[in-house]
């Protein structure tokens, strides 16, 4: 029987360090895909994911419990991108970045909402990627939230740190600047 | 009056974030509007182009990377500069506790 959460984290504060394990084990795939989708590279999403689960190691006795683990531990790692991004001035996602992240399985699919046209499932996720690393930190980041993280927005409000408002509007002018810059992908 | 209707609400609505009454306005707006029915269109595919991307996963070796660097920080002893705000370290701690712990840290600077 998986144990909640917050038993886990008592556990561990406890000193049973194999606890805040179950707790890597349990988001150590949905971080390491969600901080991939923000940063643009599979690589980079690892070392920050792997960076945020240490801090929240340390920090642990600071969790208050208002915001889920996950929340929390998503708010850690993005602030662990934006160090690492301001150490290294961000460069475009390069190609060989793009194929690496576009070369595996499709966990979730939509065949309902795909366009229908000739490009390849791969070149279109290439085009996809592109783009997305093409958007502003703001919007790409509130749009991983929403379409690979699966968030609801009062969630995504509390991890970027705004209100929901603000969310609903980036999510929106995300998607159509997404939109204008897969034109080419329309029929 | 549907020209008025702010457009952010067509994501809300797409993602099952507008009210009741957001709802009622969106619909109105798509049954009397073909050009917000292509717009909505439009952000349903992009959605759907979003959550079709293949998904990233750990290393084999994650959970055990992590944990061996989580308890090297846990163990002041074995690289004191590194244990400062480990969970050993509680803020609450106070008096002794805390200065020796405060002495060990000076080590390092």
């Amino acid at each position: 029987v998986n144990k909640p959460d917050h038993e886990l984290i008592a556990e561990c504060l406890g000193g049973q360090t194999q606890a805040f394990g179950e707790l890597v084990v349990r988001y150590q795939d949905r971080l390491c895909n969600g901080m991939a989708g923000v940063l643009g590279s599979a690589e980079e999403g690892r070392d920050v994911a792997q960076d945020a689960f240490v801090q929240a190691f340390e920090k642990l006795a600071s969790f208050r419990g208002q915001s889920t683990f996950y929340s929390w531990l998503f708010r850690i790692a993005l602030n662990a991108s934006v160090t690492r991004q301001r150490r290294r001035k961000r460069v475009p996602v390069s190609i060989e970045a793009v194929r690496e992240l576009a070369g595996r399985e499709p966990a979730d699919e939509h065949p309902r909402a795909r366009p229908d046209h000739g490009l390849e499932l791969s070149e279109r996720q290439q085009s996809v990627r592109s783009a997305l690393s093409e958007l502003s930190d703001e919007f790409r980041t509130v749009l991983v939230l929403k379409e690979i993280e699966g968030l609801k927005y009062e969630e995504i409000a509390e991890i970027v740190d705004c209100p929901i408002g603000t969310v609903r509007s980036r999510i929106h002018r995300a998607r159509l600047e997404l939109r204008e810059k897969l034109n080419h992908l329309w029929p | 009056m549907n020209q008025n209707i702010n457009q952010e609400l067509l994501s809300a609505y797409l993602d099952g974030e507008a009210t009741s009454a957001e709802r009622a306005q969106v619909e109105s707006w798509l049954a009397n509007s073909p050009g917000a029915r292509e717009v909505l269109d439009d952000l349903r595919q992009v959605s759907g182009m979003l959550r079709e991307l293949p998904r990233e996963t750990a290393p084999p070796d994650f959970q055990r990377r992590v944990l061996q660097i989580a308890e090297r920080k846990r163990l002041p002893g074995l690289n004191p500069c590194r244990g400062r705000s480990s969970p050993r370290v509680p803020a609450a701690a106070g008096g002794w506790e805390r200065s020796r712990w405060r002495r060990r840290r000076r080590w390092c600077w």
